[in-house]
């Protein structure tokens, strides 16, 4: 079975855009994931990550660009390693959304 | 418009940042935290979120955050391209680059972590070209961060089966004369192309000599001139 | 770089990677899978990713090899030179001599 990561062969359109700036959350994600794993705390291997990832269910996966395929697969992991739930996030997400609203 | 980190602070993104922290030798200004800009989106906030949890719950701190993002500033192709423009330069440091790449990197102060690091040689014979299909594995503390098209879906599918057909993409055409590599990089080893020194440079500085060696060259998408 | 290992081949070897589709993390490309090609290098001996992704310590180390394939030995349509090849790091659990 060929896990959706495994694209070598198949299929595929044109290169896209050449020159694109990462955003700063993406390069906040990347930290993380380098300073909780192999950079700091060590708390995952980067194969874990590369797993959970891997492990999200194929439709998702698909829907999902490289950076949210990152922060699915991340929570997860985390999820996996008893530092936080979904749920934990969800409402953090809601509580920051709350917190723009008000500082308008 | 005014965010508040978990530590209570509050910071104003439309003002200068007082950079009065320490400086450390060698690096740029510290790098300031990263807050959550206005109208951002869904995964925006949720690796805030993230960020905010895993601090709060002990697991890492944002000292450590900001580190590894200082870190990470100070890895960019102009890495890869002093260690080309030596190679060029320096026949027995080539020797030791191509033997060993994680050793010779290692001389020039580039540290490659848990990964090794091979060094493959572009000739009037050989090109070279590096993609990962399975993820995006790429020598990132010689390179920095790779481009969006090295990580997507259709670089990483279509490398492995078409490869003149994606070089030519890049505007890079290989007589069939040539003996096209293409290297998957799926596992513990890192990859940088040697791109091969361009006519019109002999007596030129390592300075001359980096400044047209590009990361697409290093990557073996695009290969340097000298004009 | 590497420290002693039992390495079963040497550059040259004629080698088949497994034709195995086993469950979960794997680092072996399906276009990959039931190929033969030569052993490039020995590149030495590291832990075992299918079992780090688990988080076990994926001990001992397994002795990693680059093996060099023929394009034209993959893809049945290949546009290139016949001597293009394709590249990439296979375990030596995954190697059977060809």
């Amino acid at each position: 079975m060929r896990r959706p990561n495994d694209v070598g062969g198949l299929p595929a359109g044109p290169i896209g855009p050449r020159g694109h700036e990462p955003e700063p959350w993406e390069l906040l994600m990347t930290a993380l994931v380098s300073t909780v794993g192999p950079a700091k705390a060590k708390i995952n291997r980067i194969d874990e990550f590369r797993r959970a990832r891997e492990d999200l269910e194929p439709g998702f996966y698909e829907s999902l660009t490289y950076f949210e395929r990152w922060a699915q697969g991340f929570i997860n992991l985390m999820e996996e390693k008893g530092f936080l739930t979904r749920a934990e996030v969800e409402a953090r997400v809601a509580e920051i959304k709350d917190r723009l609203k008000r500082t308008a | 418009m005014a965010t508040t980190d978990p530590h209570g602070h509050t910071h104003h993104p439309d003002h200068d940042h007082d950079h009065g922290h320490d400086h450390h030798h060698g690096h740029n200004h510290p790098h300031d935290p990263i807050e959550v800009s206005e109208g951002a989106g869904e995964y925006e906030i949720m690796v805030h979120a993230i960020k905010e949890l895993l601090i709060e719950k002990g697991v890492i701190t944002g000292e450590d955050i900001r580190k590894t993002l200082e870190f990470m500033d100070t890895r960019t192709p102009a890495l890869g391209a002093k260690v080309v423009a030596r190679a060029w330069t320096d026949p027995e440091f080539k020797k030791r680059l191509l033997a060993n790449g994680t050793a010779a990197v290692a001389e020039m102060g580039i540290p490659m972590g848990d990964a090794e690091l091979i060094v493959v040689e572009n000739s009037k014979d050989v090109h070279n070209v590096i993609v990962c299909t399975l993820c995006s594995c790429y020598p990132r503390t010689v390179l920095g961060l790779p481009p969006d098209w090295y990580k997507s879906r259709n670089y990483r599918s279509r490398m492995v089966v078409e490869p003149r057909a994606v070089l030519k993409e890049f505007g890079t055409e290989l007589p069939e004369s040539v003996t096209l590599r293409t290297h998957d990089s799926n596992a513990d080893m890192r990859y940088l192309v040697l791109p091969e020194r361009p006519a019109g440079t002999a007596g030129w500085s390592q300075e001359q000599l980096a400044a047209i060696v590009s990361r697409d060259c290093m990557v073996g998408v695009a290969v340097p001139k000298a004009g | 770089m590497s420290e002693a290992v039992n390495a079963k081949f040497a550059p040259g070897d004629r080698v088949r990677i497994a034709n195995s589709n086993p469950p979960g993390h794997r680092r072996v490309p399906v276009y990959a899978r039931g190929r033969e090609g030569t052993i490039e290098r020995f590149c030495g001996a590291f832990p075992n990713p299918e079992e780090l992704a688990y988080g076990f310590d994926g001990l001992p180390k397994r002795p990693l090899y680059r093996v060099r394939m023929r394009q034209i030995d993959i893809w049945p349509d290949y546009k290139g030179s016949d001597k293009d090849t394709l590249e990439l790091e296979i375990y030596e659990h995954w190697l059977r001599k060809a």
